[in-house]
This record gives structure tokens, sequence and C-alpha cells, in this order.
């Protein structure tokens, strides 16, 4: 358990860094996904998939690894399930 | 007191807390995510692309799992699979079966995951735009409050 929740510290330091860094990253990478892993970017890529693969090829756990949708786009999300 | 954040998407803040979620059926896997507040939602959700984060690496397939109950949406319904899985929250963790949304043909829709109301029914939800807060606390936090 003191595991997971070590991991789950170091999961928060990589969204705070996507949000103190979105900015950035839009203009480097517009409109692709990108993968930030320990407060870096590991992979961008167009495609989501493509993204995946590119982790696995270099061995990063995308499993622990945050994925994001870099984009000026407005999209209105109304969900339930 | 777990402690979530805003997110920003386009042009939309969205409230996010992060979480691990560990399945002690599949070795006890475990997968790191950030999920959005969804008072809207029965179920806590996977997406379709949150599962593919991690289907490959537990060599999963997706369709060996049980079904669950349709996921109805604006969108329409979708057929989902559910997995028994423990939830983390900072120091807490709750067991739930998580439910996730098969993925749709064609293109994948951007969908994040979702935490329910079968988790956010166990705290006071505290959402505040303007202060970027989003807060979940315990039941003796709430009772302490002065509301």
């Amino acid at each position: 358990m003191h595991e997971l929740q070590a991991e789950l510290q170091r999961f928060k330091q990589d969204t705070q860094y996507y949000e103190a860094h979105r900015e950035d990253l839009l203009k480097q990478y517009p409109e692709q996904w990108v993968a930030i892993f320990n407060q870096q970017v590991v992979g961008a890529a167009p495609d989501f998939d493509q993204l995946l693969r590119a982790l696995e090829q270099s061995d990063m756990p995308a499993e622990q690894t945050l994925i994001e949708h870099v984009t000026y786009k407005d999209e209105l999300l109304i969900l339930w399930s | 007191m777990i402690r979530g954040y805003f997110s920003t998407q386009g042009t939309r803040r969205r409230p996010f807390i992060d979480a691990i979620l560990q399945f002690p059926t599949l070795n006890s896997h475990s997968l790191d995510v950030k999920l959005l507040v969804d008072t809207g939602a029965d179920r806590t959700l996977l997406s379709p692309l949150d599962a593919g984060r991690f289907v490959r690496r537990c060599a999963l397939d997706l369709t060996t799992l049980p079904h669950g109950a349709r996921s109805t949406g604006v969108g329409g319904q979708s057929a989902t699979r559910v997995l028994e899985t423990v939830l983390i929250l900072d120091t807490l963790s709750l067991p739930i079966l998580l439910t996730i949304l098969d993925p749709p043909p064609g293109p994948m829709p951007h969908i994040p995951s979702l935490l329910g109301r079968d988790v956010l029914s166990h705290f006071a939800l505290f959402v505040e735009k303007r202060t970027n807060r989003v807060l979940l606390l315990e039941a003796h936090e709430a009772d302490a409050l002065p509301v």
C-alpha cells in the first residue's frame, strides 16, 4: 500500500507538471497526444495508438504515464453512465 | 481530505481527482488515472483511452470480462465490462466494481474516465472554481463544517 501511495504522489506531480506547462505544450505539440512521466515529456504523437506503441518500444510504463490531448479546440462534454 | 484540482482542456476547466486503480484479479496490476468528478455518473467508469493504457501491459482481453449494465449518455448507449478494483485515493482505498466502457467502432472518443457516485457518495464534495478547490471530505470533516 505504501508503494502505491508513493506512486500516486509521483503521478500527481505529473498532472501538476501538465497544468503548469500546458501553454508551452500547446505551442510545442499542438493537437497532439503528449505523454508525461516523472515531470518530463517522454513522447508525443498525433494519434493515441501511435503514442502507446512508441511508449511500448521505449519501455515506458504506459499505465503510469499521464497522456493528454493538447488542444486549443473546445469540446463540450455532457456525460453520465 | 482528498484534494483534486481543475484541469484545462480547450477553454474549459473541469474538476479532476488523481487516483490509482489496482486490479486484484489481474496479479494486482495497477493503473494511474485522472478521474473527472461527475455527480451524474452512477458508477466510476474507465474510458476506452485509459483502458488502452493497461490492457497491453497485462495482456488483458477486455472481451473476457463479464458484461456490465449498458451505459447511457447524451450520445446514446454503450456496452460495458466490469472488473473488481481497489480505488486508491491518497491514504484511502475503496473496493469498487469498475465499469469499463467498450471501445466504440470508429475513432476513439476523447472521453475522460469518471469518478461516479458509487465513490462520491462516501464523501462530502466541495467544488469551487473561483479558488480552484476540489475537495472530498470524509464524514468527520463534513460534520465539523459550520453549515
